[in-house]
């Protein structure tokens, strides 16, 4: 891997992924075409681990296997390390066996009758590695995940993560520009995907490998991504640092994606120190920043916002706070105990706020029935269109 | 997402000039020459004259005073048996896949068995059997104290319509098993257990649901054995003839086999009825099952769901039973018994067995034993190239979804419906005269073979080809092998039993074929199937029984060899 590394530093400074306005429409057999893939544009860098998170049918998978080359876009251009492997205009389609990426299937397509040191052999054998060079560089693969010892199972043979070692181990061992996840873990039980999951990070944080990540598990997104691109039928909604896009959603969808929220409508009433005053079903609110990125700054007094707010961002208590602002009462309609946080439904007026406090909160438990205060920061006020 | 889509990909270059795919589509080339050309020059052959466009000869042959009885024999003899086929099979496929009178593993080696036993040994068996006087049935019996020869008369006689259809019959079931008991294992059996439950019998809901529901395996598996049944060769001829039953095929090949000088004409005219007839049945086929796509219901449920027969399930199975003894036991049976005699005898001796048979076929007599080492040698390289060239194709329409790929897979398939016959009467007019000369050499018997058993070839590895799983391909593309290195190194490993069962339908066809060795073959190059026309035109009976047993032996041993050391090469992995 030591060559690798000075060729990630003599790449460091262009990214390995590049998409450019790709697009591409199935036509559907008697019926409307459908464009999974819609101009979209997206830079994978060195060392970076970028993941598409969307519903299934949002095109995050097409998208991954047009940039494979196991489908061809209909416009628009790939450019794999400086290289132009598919451009509309120029007619170019470098066909998938010789784009130089690994990918990781869903099922980790480990090949059933071959030994997983063959298995991991094969991307060598097929890039014409002289036979010399091959062994040891499969053995020095097989030991950087931790399967040294495995090479002459078959992956028949081994556990559901030491599938996913071999996936990984051939994925990396020919060197290719980033590799490519296609849900990897979506076919594994609960338990076993946390696990595996985090395997993979700790993988890509100490082999430092550039890598496109598909999912439809927001956490699993939000954990393994230095950035993630939420897509939106064949668009991408949202693209940044998963702090960033989950605490600072730039639209309804994207916000309620990632995670829960509670979303109410409201009237901008003012604008002064301590943020944009809004009118609400629930009251006054107070909005420490003005909005997200891409909102306009100047707010109008009388336009009309959508306010966000994470249901664990909300702090209850049986008593008012008189202190802050943003304090609404209500009435605890159901609480419902999970282990390690409890959720609650406060009425308040005609809007049923969802609170979430963890066991060890500053939260006090309450019960159905019971009058309830709600208290929040300005800071986790967000603003957003009213559409 | 992709499966359910028109992949409309082609339309910029890059894929498809690889290596891999310039080798298919110019292995569909070569097919679509070896098709088209012979049946162009037929066309060609009956409709002009000094090379103009006339009817003269289509006339001329159709006028003919025994092409009417021709016609209705053939007719009659297929739609009867396949009437008789459809009923037998499908009752077989339901009881197997249904009822508790299923037969287990014998219930799995019954579609097998046409395919193991050439249609040419069960009609030999069959008359050995059922000839009158001297066949083992009327020996047996004679011998039955109150019925014997002065008792009530009970014998039987192959050579007649009865046993005609029977044997067809016989050779029919097998396909309509093999179609209708998968549409059976892909059908949810709580359809029927709704309408038992809804109060219906078993009777009402085979009749009102089972068999309905699986409309279109029913009726394509008849049109398969009616399609078969108009091509087929090598049971009239060695029933129907003796029998003065004139069959199709058989009169087709006899004006060019034992006509002197051949009437390249009137069997050109006949072979292009039969094509004709054939695609009919073929187009009714198309337009029937498009029409009635049934959805196919819900995975499999569990084995445990078998309803039971209660007091017939014994005599149901006593009678499945006896159609695998019919189909294969006993007439292999009557073979081996006769290879042994000296002479055909309804009375066997024991002490009066002997191998002399075996050594006049393999030493003494130069046609047999030329002809079987040259049909082994034929049938084991044929069988490579065919199933060789079936991977290549396969894999190609498989891998592209282009008008190219979808002509190149209708091609290879389009000899089924094309027939044996035709192929090899086109073959005889277009490549054994100049400027070709292929005429009795064993080159033009062995692209004759690949054309004709490219179909069957082409099924087979078609379905063991779609078992490998997308990503396993995909994997391998994206690791940097092309189409070829992916088709060697994960493909044909992991599709290794599909493609050795292909392998072996193929080879036990070549093996024990008759209607293109009978025309394609000569005395410089004589095959098994050329060898034993010959011997029943000239009659040693105990000869064909060697040589009949001799083939069935060959094949056995060697479609074990091949099926066992695939599952082993199948098991390492």
């Amino acid at each position: 891997m030591t060559m690798s590394m000075s060729e990630v530093d003599r790449l460091s400074g262009r990214p390995r992924i590049e998409v450019r306005n790709l697009t591409k429409t199935f036509r559907r057999v008697g019926g409307e075409p459908l464009t999974p893939v819609d101009d979209i544009s997206l830079d994978v860098g060195a060392r970076e681990m970028v993941i598409l998170v969307g519903p299934s049918g949002c095109g995050k998978t097409t998208l991954l296997r047009c940039i494979a080359g196991l489908e061809r876009p209909d416009s628009g251009e790939i450019v794999l390390d400086g290289q132009l492997v598919f451009s509309s205009k120029k007619k170019i389609f470098v066909p998938p066996a010789q784009r130089k990426l690994s990918m990781i299937f869903q099922s980790f397509a480990l090949w059933p009758h071959m030994s997983v040191f063959e298995n991991i052999a094969y991307p060598l054998e097929s890039r014409k590695v002289p036979r010399p060079e091959i062994a040891p560089r499969v053995q020095q693969v097989m030991q950087m995940v931790g399967i040294g010892d495995l090479g002459r199972q078959y992956p028949g043979r081994i556990s559901g993560g030491q599938q996913q070692r071999v996936a990984l181990a051939r994925a990396l061992v020919a060197n290719a520009t980033a590799v490519l996840f296609d849900e990897p873990l979506s076919n594994v039980d609960a338990r076993v995907r946390e696990q595996l999951r985090t395997e993979m990070k700790r993988m890509q944080r100490q082999l430092q490998f550039s890598g496109l990540y598909v999912t439809h598990d927001q956490s699993e997104a939000m954990e393994l991504g230095d950035r993630i691109a939420v897509l939106e039928t064949g668009r991408i909604a949202a693209l940044g640092k998963p702090n960033d896009v989950y605490e600072r959603p730039n639209s309804e969808y994207v916000a309620t994606f990632l995670g829960t929220a509670n979303i109410w409508p409201g009237t901008v009433t003012g604008q002064g120190v301590g943020g944009v005053r809004i009118t609400t079903p629930v009251g006054e609110m107070l909005a420490a920043e003005a909005a997200p990125d891409g909102v306009a700054a100047p707010l109008a007094t009388g336009a009309r916002k959508k306010i966000i707010i994470r249901p664990e961002k909300i702090r209850l208590s049986a008593k008012p706070h008189p202190e802050g602002p943003n304090c609404i009462q209500g009435v605890v309609s159901t609480r419902t105990f999970t282990g390690p946080f409890t959720q609650y439904f406060v009425q308040c007026g005609d809007i049923s706020a969802r609170v979430v406090s963890m066991q060890d909160s500053m939260s006090e438990d309450l019960s159905e029935g019971d009058a309830a205060y709600l208290s929040i920061d300005p800071r986790w006020v967000r603003l957003l269109p009213a559409d | 997402m992709s499966d359910a889509t028109a992949n409309e990909s082609a339309k910029l270059p890059g894929l498809r000039l690889q290596p891999y795919s310039i080798f298919a589509g110019l292995l569909v080339i070569l097919i679509l020459a070896l098709i088209a050309f012979p049946i162009g020059r037929m066309i060609l052959r009956a409709f002009t004259v000094d090379g103009h466009f006339s009817f003269a000869v289509v006339a001329e042959t159709l006028g003919q005073e025994w092409v009417p009885d021709l016609l209705i024999n053939t007719i009659t003899v297929v739609v009867v048996s396949t009437l008789l086929s459809l009923v037998i099979g499908a009752c077989m496929a339901w009881l197997n896949e249904r009822t508790d009178a299923n037969l287990g593993i014998a219930g799995v080696v019954l579609p097998i068995l046409p395919f193991l036993i050439p249609s040419v040994a069960l009609a030999i068996g069959w008359a050995f059997i059922g000839a009158p006087r001297v066949g083992f049935l009327n020996g047996f019996l004679a011998s039955l104290p109150l019925i014997g020869r002065d008792g009530l008369d009970l014998s039987v006689n192959i050579y007649t319509w009865s046993g005609l259809l029977w044997v067809y019959t016989l050779h029919g079931v097998p396909y309509v098993y093999l179609i209708v008991s998968a549409a059976l294992r892909n059908l949810d059996p709580s359809l029927e257990e709704a309408s038992l439950m809804n109060g219906a019998s078993l009777f009402r809901t085979v009749r009102k649901v089972s068999f309905p529901a699986i409309r279109p395996a029913l009726l394509s598996s008849s049109l398969l054995v009616a399609i078969s049944g108009f091509a087929l060769y090598s049971l009239p001829a060695i029933l129907a003839t003796t029998a003065r039953i004139d069959i199709l095929s058989v009169h087709t090949i006899r004006l060019l086999r034992n006509t002197y000088p051949p009437r390249f004409d009137q069997a050109v005219v006949l072979g292009l009825l039969t094509l004709v007839m054939v695609g009919t049945i073929w187009l009714l086929q198309r337009k029937l099952s498009a029409g009635g796509r049934f959805v196919s219901l819900g995975g499999r449920a569990s084995a445990s769901r078998l309803m039971p027969l209660g007091p017939w399930r014994f005599p149901a199975r006593v009678v499945m039973v006896s159609y695998l003894a019919c189909a294969s036991i006993i007439p292999l049976l009557a073979l081996v018994v006769v290879a042994f005699q000296p002479f055909w005898s309804p009375n066997i001796n024991l002490s009066l067995l002997t191998w002399e048979n075996f050594h006049t076929i393999l030493f003494d007599n130069r046609l047999t034993s030329a002809a079987f080492a040259n049909s082994l040698k034929l049938s084991l390289i044929g069988a490579t190239l065919t199933t060789a060239i079936a991977l290549t194709i396969s894999v190609y329409t498989a891998r592209h979804k282009t008008w190219f790929a979808r002509v190149a897979d209708g091609l290879v398939k389009a000899p089924a419906t094309i027939s044996a016959l035709v192929i090899s009467i086109g073959f005889l007019v277009t490549f054994s005269g100049p400027p070709f000369y292929l005429g009795g050499t064993l080159i033009i018997l062995a692209l004759a073979f690949i054309v004709i058993y490219l179909p069957s070839a082409s099924i087979t590895v078609d379905a063991a080809v779609s078992q490998v799983g997308d990503d396993l391909w995909e994997a391998s593309h994206i690791s940097g092998a092309g189409d070829g290195r992916t088709v060697r190194k994960v493909v044909a490993p992991l599709a290794v039993l599909g493609l050795a069962v292909g392998w072996s339908i193929v080879f036990v066809h070549m093996m024990g074929d008759l209607s293109a060795s009978a025309l394609l073959a000569g005395v410089g190059s004589p095959v098994i199937g050329y060898a034993i026309v010959e011997i029943w035109d000239n009659g040693s009976f105990s000869q064909l029984a060697a040589f009949s047993t001799l083939m069935c032996f060959a094949i056995t041993a060697v479609v074990a060899t091949v099926i066992g050391l695939a599952r082993w090469y199948g098991r390492i992995g």
